[in-house]
């Protein structure tokens, strides 16, 4: 029997998830049994799930449990690919803000309070934001403010309010800070008029104010925590959920006029014609594979990732463009589409293993391989923008795929004219040729079509890497 | 600011009992944002409660009291943008 504790879910003494025998549980540990079991009596649990909030669970068997002190096993819907909070647009990290403190509403309608508000409880399945964690919920002391309030506004609001107001690259602070953005350094790089304001003006620069004060005043008074018990009112209570939903959803960003947003209307290698060419050829060559998982690299808008879905694969979207992923995350909303997932990637320097011992969040080969990867118009930002020889390239898809759909975009292309007008050649490698040995060293070829009105070619490969497939 | 701050932290006891550190600073700092919305979450209420009277004059499906989460709505910002 094989037992793999997930080291992302250490934290929470109330249980942990772990795979049996490649099935996904959950173990709820008996500190955690009355809590539980209030989640279900409550009527919360069936209502979260029944507004699609909370991913659903069944209980099963204790003897599937992972150590003595299991009270329950559950066995939770699996979410399909985990993706993490400096990978989503603004609009993705909104709506899971948003889920939140939904959720936090209904479980205070229960008699029951969210202990924890971070923002790697959500997950996107199937085209929406849910809330994973099932054991994040606890019964609700009267007259006690939300203990995961400093949480909330640092894994959600100061990042969406540094989104909006400074710069949408800012979400890559998740990288280097496992528990949010700290809200003294938010008030650092918050331009002065956002204190004007109310909402982030009192979450995030009074907030950030109240914690420097408390460590003074923790220094000079001792534990300043000791005093006489004051009261916090369910209508404060209420009214600090419903202030921090506002200052959220005050909170905007648009997506246009980034370098990639365009990239279909404003590109000129492709006609219409040759567009819906590549279009039929990529669906045909998809559907030859018949992929359960698809990863497009480099995928814009989505455009080539939707011809896959169609085909019945899961797809994610990677793109570099926060614009991309934004237009793209609001497609997927507005069609209800459940099939595509769009996430934000720098290939040139992707999300790592992150977190104690660097365990807690994936990098992005341990969350593959897909069964086919797509990555058209893709090649020579990797090999020229980013000097990546023609073997590493082919390593890394290799890797991270069992199949590879790539399109091989030559010299007398406009796009390679345009990177090399502004910088020396040096790659006298960068031709077919040398393009097809370096890959032929990982991958079988299995199809090489020509795309016409273009000077560009389509290659179908397969992994060596990968046995059994 | 500081002093008010400071009053609080030293009236405050909510000792919570969190696997998550809440924060001193963070606690304190929703007495008195608490404070200071509880107020206008009330007025919000009625407002609400006022207009969903005459909605329903117009035959019209109430909305949402600005506390209420029992009732399905749009669950995303961007799907409430598509509505």
């Amino acid at each position: 029997m094989s037992l793999d504790r997930i080291p992302g879910s250490f934290r929470d003494p109330s249980g942990f998830l772990y795979w049996q025998n490649g099935v996904l549980l959950r173990q709820v540990n008996s500190v955690y049994l009355e809590e539980f079991e209030h989640l279900t009596e409550s009527g919360l649990y069936d209502e979260l799930v029944r507004q699609g909030l909370l991913i659903p669970h069944e209980l099963v068997d204790n003897s599937l449990r992972f150590s003595e002190d299991a009270a329950k096993v559950i066995k939770p819907e699996v979410v399909e690919h985990i993706s993490y909070p400096y990978e989503w647009s603004f609009s993705q990290l909104k709506d899971a803000a948003l889920l939140t403190l939904k959720i936090q509403k209904l479980a205070f309608s229960k008699g029951m309070t969210l202990k924890d508000a971070s923002a790697y409880n959500v997950q996107f399945h199937k085209g929406r934001p849910v809330f994973i964690d099932t054991l994040s919920f606890e019964k609700y002391e009267k007259g006690t403010p939300w203990v995961a309030y400093r949480q909330f506004c640092q894994h959600f609001l100061a990042p969406l309010a540094l989104m909006a107001h400074t710069d949408i690259s800012l979400n890559q602070l998740y990288r280097t800070n496992i528990d949010g953005v700290p809200l003294p350094l938010a008030t650092k790089l918050l331009p002065k008029k956002t204190k004007f304001n109310v909402g982030l003006y009192m979450h995030i620069w009074m907030h950030a104010k109240s914690q420097q004060s408390a460590t003074e005043a923790q220094r000079a008074e001792g534990d300043a925590g000791q005093g006489t018990k004051r009261n916090f009112s369910e209508t404060a209570f209420l009214g600090l959920l419903d202030s921090l939903q506002n200052a959220i959803n005050k909170l905007d960003w648009k997506p246009g006029g980034s370098e990639w947003h365009d990239y279909y209307e404003a590109n000129n290698n492709y006609g219409e014609a040759g567009l819906e060419y590549k279009e039929k050829l990529v669906s045909e060559l998809t559907a030859s594979v018949k992929p359960a998982t698809v990863w497009d690299m480099g995928g814009n808008t989505g455009r080539f990732s939707r011809l896959a879905a169609a085909n019945g694969a899961s797809v994610v979207t990677w793109d570099i463009d926060p614009g991309c992923v934004e237009s793209n995350y609001r497609q997927v909303t507005q069609e209800q589409e459940t099939a595509i997932l769009p996430l934000l990637v720098d290939l040139s320097n992707p999300g790592p293993a992150l977190g104690w011992n660097n365990n807690e969040r994936m990098s992005i080969s341990e969350r593959g391989p897909a069964e086919l990867m797509l990555a058209l118009g893709l090649i020579h930002h990797l090999a020229i923008s980013n000097n990546v020889p023609f073997q590493d390239v082919a390593q890394f898809f290799a890797r991270n795929c069992d199949h590879l759909l790539i399109e091989f975009v030559p010299r007398g292309d406009s796009q390679i004219d345009k990177l090399l007008s502004s910088r020396k050649d040096v790659f006298t490698d960068y031709e077919p040729e040398a393009f097809e040995a370096a890959f032929g060293r990982y991958f079988s070829i299995l199809e090489k079509l020509p795309v016409p009105e273009t000077k560009r070619t389509l290659y179908l490969m397969r992994s060596q890497l990968h046995s059994g497939v | 600011m500081n002093k008010l701050i400071a009053f609080f932290l030293l009236m405050l006891t909510a000792e919570a009992h969190a696997y998550v550190d809440p924060g001193t600073g963070s606690m304190a700092v929703q007495f008195i944002i608490g404070g200071l919305v509880a107020m206008g979450f009330v007025i919000k209420t009625y407002y609400y409660k006022i207009k969903n009277f005459f909605r329903s004059l117009f035959g019209k499906t109430p909305e949402a009291l600005p506390g209420d989460a029992s009732i399905s709505e749009a669950n995303t910002d961007s799907e409430k943008e598509s509505a």
